[in-house]
């Protein structure tokens, strides 16, 4: 090549030789325009690009080489390397580098970076960028969200409001806003007559949990369930959850109240079917995190009086027709590591939008979800009948406590409605959990009363 | 979206990032991190940040006062998270910096980026605040085991969060520690990240209960032994924003303005040239609200007040 040809180059083209890498180098360094790569795709850009880095570069454009310094020729190589890598790993592959912006940058102009004798920095930011392995194609498709549904972008929407005290709930339709009317209702008359909460308590940091745990047991009424997904998706960045907890703590003994009477109405038939689906969530995140939970069994909780208030109420209702056993609410302490294996896919979803606090809370949910009558009905939709059958024990003690009409009243809606309890192996973890006093309880009537 | 630059962007608006963002900015670090080796090798022009601790707009201040990414190297010597109000923000910042100029910043991991520190610091209160759930303060945790425990820039200044280790006199031989794991209690990769310097005649037992204190001889050891100019170190709130000790041989940055939002401290970045000359530069914390009067820090008064 003359050294006329070169000047040309440079003047007009930043040394890149290539015209068509010049342009959509130019475009997407100078003017941001990154749709320009993805519309030529990696076909028609990596191997310029390769070529650019591995030629031009070294021996065009920075003057080790004609310098004949001593590290110039292991330059070459890494050089080369890199241009196999990426060759090998992306342009085969048809996919760009997640990385391939910062590399268009460098290669469109290394002088803005690097003095034109420094080729070996310019060779250790080249290999930094390029070394990886996701691809950038990947991000657009599985982040750009376009072939997803709106619900996700509604929810997005959501989370971007400011102000989001009027907005539609994106996943409410008809049907279950008619539902919730009675508990509309009931919300609306709860509110007016507690506005004097403290608040002060608010500034107790533990007692944040402690009102999780609490608001917990709410769900086991399945209506509380909607107001917290409510809660969860409406709620302001910069709005203060605490309150939300701490709301519904106070809030639910004055609904328990109410339920006792709500209870015995035709609504629950409804509101037990709202709680299968819920709960079945629960139920695979309690297999999962079943090994881990056990640890912290036995950590106290400075929060337990004010939960077992909660849930005594919640209880009380429901005592007639479950047996139950008396754990107190555990909560992790601060120094507890959390550190099951994860699964490594995000979990925000679509089916997924139950609050996220009730994840968190799994540990006391067990519990509870257990021991709810609705949670039976999960016990059937995934186990099999010939579990019941190895339950019979369980299963006579828990009919003696119901009331016959409440039992014919289930058994009439699904005839599999029996087991009050849950799958054998998760049994066995709950005797490993709670030690000898749960067998006694599960099997003996009279383990209530140690409660 | 994976735009980094929007994220960026709202990052540096301190607004909520979602949860599946979050993952996959975690998981594409790990990725670059992992190339690292535990003493990452790091060109000159840098410059050399100390502690954030989870200020998001002194974070932002530095970048302002040092030039921004778009024009220097960075290193940020660890302690990115807890005590501050936005860990979160300001360590996807840092990600989000890092996925977008791969060979602008370099991460060193600093004592508060293990589990056991954030679950009691703040950055665990703040995840579950933010997201209602942990997942997130999970993902960030994987992140911190392949932080590099150390950088060295044009193999004479080396940096570090802590200090040095009986253990380990050189820096090759911090190059065979087995670094993804969370922070031992003992060991080398502890000390590297919990010793502090002090006026001792030899490794004395260190007050933090991790780590130890070393003196003006380990660190001359230290520096001839590896033919070394300066450790580069943070972990110490130092009023003045650094305080070069030991004749010159071992200086402590620290990058965080009015510590804890009350310690009226001024912070510091050093930068180093091609000629390995130091500048430090001096910046002081933003102003505790907004120029509408709304406070950046939060406080904990109840909104619910308007309610009532």
């Amino acid at each position: 090549m003359s050294s006329t040809m070169l000047d040309d180059v440079d003047d007009n083209m930043m040394g890149i030789k290539s015209a068509g890498l010049y342009t959509l180098l130019n475009n997407v360094v100078k003017e941001g325009d990154k749709t320009q790569l993805v519309m030529a795709g990696p076909e028609e850009v990596l191997p310029d690009l390769i070529r650019h880095i591995t030629d031009t570069i070294p021996f065009d454009l920075f003057i080790n080489l004609n310098n004949g310094l001593s590290d110039a020729r292991s330059l070459i190589t890494r050089l080369n390397c890199l241009g196999k890598f990426l060759n090998d790993n992306f342009l085969q592959q048809h996919v760009f580098p997640f990385t391939i912006l910062r590399i268009c940058e460098l290669c469109y102009d290394p002088f803005k970076y690097y003095k034109i004798n420094e080729l070996e920095k310019f060779v250790n930011a080249l290999e930094k960028c390029c070394l990886v392995t996701s691809s950038w194609q990947e991000h657009e498709n599985t982040g750009g969200r376009k072939e997803n549904d709106d619900n996700e972008d509604d929810i997005n929407l959501i989370k971007n409001q400011e102000d989001v005290s009027l907005m539609k709930v994106p996943w409410m339709n008809k049907d279950s806003s008619s539902e919730l009317t009675p508990f509309i209702r009931e919300i609306d008359s709860i509110m007016s007559v507690n506005l004097g909460y403290d608040d002060e308590e608010e500034d107790d940091e533990d007692n944040e949990d402690g009102e999780e745990e609490g608001y917990f047991d709410g769900n086991e009424n399945g209506e509380l369930d909607n107001k917290g997904k409510c809660n969860v998706l409406l709620k302001d960045e910069n709005f203060m959850v605490e309150e939300y907890y701490e709301e519904d703590g106070d809030v639910k003994d004055d609904i328990v109240d109410e339920k006792k009477q709500d209870r015995r109405t035709a609504t629950i038939v409804g509101d037990d079917d709202g709680d299968d689906d819920d709960d079945e969530d629960y139920r695979e995140d309690n297999v999962d995190e079943g090994d881990e939970d056990d640890d912290h069994m036995g950590s106290t909780d400075d929060d337990e009086e004010d939960d077992e208030d909660v849930r005594g109420e919640v209880r009380n209702i429901k005592a007639g027709r479950r047996d139950e056993k008396d754990e107190t609410a555990r909560k992790r302490k601060p120094r507890e590591l959390d550190n099951f294996e994860y699964d490594h896919s995000p979990s925000f979803t679509g089916m997924d939008l139950t609050t996220p606090k009730k994840y968190k809370h799994n540990t006391t949910g067990r519990f509870s979800v257990i021991e709810s009558p609705s949670s039976s009905l999960i016990n059937t939709m995934t186990s099999s009948h010939a579990l019941l059958s190895s339950q019979e024990e369980e299963k006579g003690d828990a009919q003696e406590l119901r009331n016959g009409e409440e039992l014919s009243d289930r058994l009439s809606q699904e005839d599999e409605l029996v087991s009050p309890s849950m799958s054998s192996s998760q049994e066995d973890k709950m005797v490993a959990i709670a030690g000898i006093s749960y067998h006694e309880n599960i099997t003996s009537p009279l383990g209530k009363k140690s409660r | 979206m994976m735009d980094l630059d929007k994220i960026i962007a709202s990052l540096r608006e301190g607004k909520h990032i979602p949860e599946e963002t979050v993952f996959r900015l975690c998981l594409n670090s790990q990725e670059l991190l992992m190339n690292e080796g535990n003493v990452t090798q790091v060109d000159t022009p840098v410059t050399i940040c100390g502690d954030i601790h989870g200020q998001l707009h002194d974070l932002l201040t530095l970048f302002e006062k040092s030039g921004g990414v778009e024009k220097t190297r960075y290193i940020f010597l660890g302690d990115f998270v807890d005590r501050g109000f936005y860990s979160l923000e300001s360590f996807l910042l840092l990600l989000c910096y890092k996925l977008r100029y791969p060979d602008r910043i370099t991460l060193i991991r600093g004592n508060h980026e293990t589990r056991q520190i954030t679950k009691v610091y703040g950055f665990y209160d703040e995840v579950v605040r933010k997201y209602g759930n942990s997942n997130v303060w999970r993902y960030c945790c994987e992140v911190f085991d392949y932080l590099s425990l150390g950088a060295i820039i044009n193999n004479t200044i080396f940096c570090v969060h802590g200090g040095l280790s009986p253990d380990m006199t050189t820096v090759d031989e911090i190059r065979t520690i087995d670094r993804k794991q969370e922070v031992p209690h003992e060991g080398a990769m502890c000390d590297l990240l919990w010793s502090d310097p002090e006026d001792v005649d030899t490794w004395s037992l260190s007050p933090r209960g991790a780590g130890f204190l070393f003196g003006k001889r380990e660190v001359d050891q230290f520096l001839e032994k590896n033919n070394v100019e300066l450790i580069a170190r943070a972990h110490q709130l130092v009023m003045e924003g650094y305080k070069e000790m030991f004749d010159g041989g071992l200086v402590t940055v620290w990058s965080a303005p009015n510590y804890c939002y009350r310690c009226g401290n001024v912070a510091a970045v050093l930068k180093i040239d091609d000629e390995l000359n130091r500048e430090y530069t001096i910046f002081e914390a933003v102003q505790a609200q907004n120029e509408v009067g709304n406070a950046i820090i939060p406080t904990k008064k109840s909104q619910m007040d308007y309610f009532l």
